[in-house]
């Protein structure tokens, strides 16, 4: 073999490396109570004590979302999963311990949930969030970031402002807790409970990501309802 | 006479007896009553917290609890 067809293989070997390497990842997310959250928390509350507990241990989360072009995967960092500590059991219980699949191109985001022996699909679509982008920056671990809000229906159909800062330099249509539809991967996110905020970046190969459609598949709502209607056969919620 | 001293006997016997099923039925509405109401109430305040699965989750939890307590007074 020639040298310059050596060096020409050299060349295709390492970009193609280097365009896989870009082209998937981890980011790292950590928590902190929102200012909503902790302005509203009253001591009338009937869970007073436990919702401050769990706020006081937020800082102890760590999430990871791995990411690939085709399929995002946000959880619970492994060890935190099976923590003991019950206050640490209900600050991730806060922030949410179940994990989120995302599909691309087709904006699909699955959170899979285990409730009463079944296995759930929790759907919704990066294309359900309205969001509005904002000239407003902030620079998070370097990256210039853009602000952008909208408004996610609550559980007593209320509106709840969800503010996100997204990176149009990353370009991966992810984000934590299956928030997506930003052009450009959400670094912060804050909604009535949570902020989750990137720490770290790491653009590296990953091991697959495997995603199963296995389960009930329902949507948000179905399933709220669904627990609602269990709840009221069970101890009469809503009846009174 | 004795008859009717009999009769008047058994029927405040009757009388007590049923009373007293009826006071002890009476306490165990209350508390499966008490046991319902928290929990639901507890279901509304962990739902605006945690997700609803949870929510259910730790109410159903304190439900079953507080039934076991109830029985065992």
């Amino acid at each position: 073999m020639s040298m310059w067809k050596s060096c020409l293989l050299l060349l295709i070997f390492t970009l193609n490396s280097f365009s896989q390497s870009n082209n998937s990842g981890i980011a790292i997310y950590k928590v902190k109570p929102s200012s909503k959250l902790v302005e509203g928390l009253s001591k009338q509350n009937r869970i007073y004590a436990e919702i401050k507990d769990a706020v006081n241990h937020l800082d102890q989360l760590q999430y990871n979302l791995y990411f690939d072009s085709e399929i995002a995967y946000y959880d619970i960092e492994e060890q935190l999963a099976n923590e003991q500590n019950p206050a640490v059991q209900n600050a991730a219980k806060l922030a949410r311990n179940t994990p989120f699949y995302t599909l691309q191109p087709s904006g699909e985001i699955f959170n899979k949930i285990e409730f009463m022996g079944d296995h759930y699909l929790i759907a919704h679509k990066c294309s359900d969030y309205d969001w509005e982008i904002h000239e407003e920056t902030k620079i998070i671990q370097g990256y210039t970031c853009l602000k952008a809000t909208s408004g996610i229906e609550g559980r007593n159909e209320e509106t709840i402002e969800v503010v996100a800062y997204f990176c149009p330099q990353i370009p991966f249509n992810y984000g934590p807790k299956g928030y997506c539809g930003l052009p450009g991967m959400i670094l912060h996110l804050e909604n009535n409970l949570v902020v989750y905020e990137m720490t770290d970046i790491q653009f590296k190969a990953i091991d697959a990501i495997s995603f199963e459609r296995k389960g009930i598949v329902k949507t948000r709502r179905g399933f709220s309802t669904y627990v609602d209607s269990l709840a009221t056969a069970t101890f009469g919620w809503g009846r009174k | 006479m004795k008859k009717a001293c009999s009769i008047l006997l058994l029927g405040s016997v009757f009388i007590t007896f049923s009373s007293f099923i009826s006071f002890n039925n009476d306490e165990d509405l209350f508390g499966e009553e008490y046991c319902e109401e928290t929990a639901a109430a507890l279901y509304e305040s962990f739902s605006q917290y945690y997700s609803d699965a949870e929510a259910y989750r730790m109410s159903n939890g304190y439900y079953q609890d507080c039934l076991e307590w109830e029985n065992e007074l």
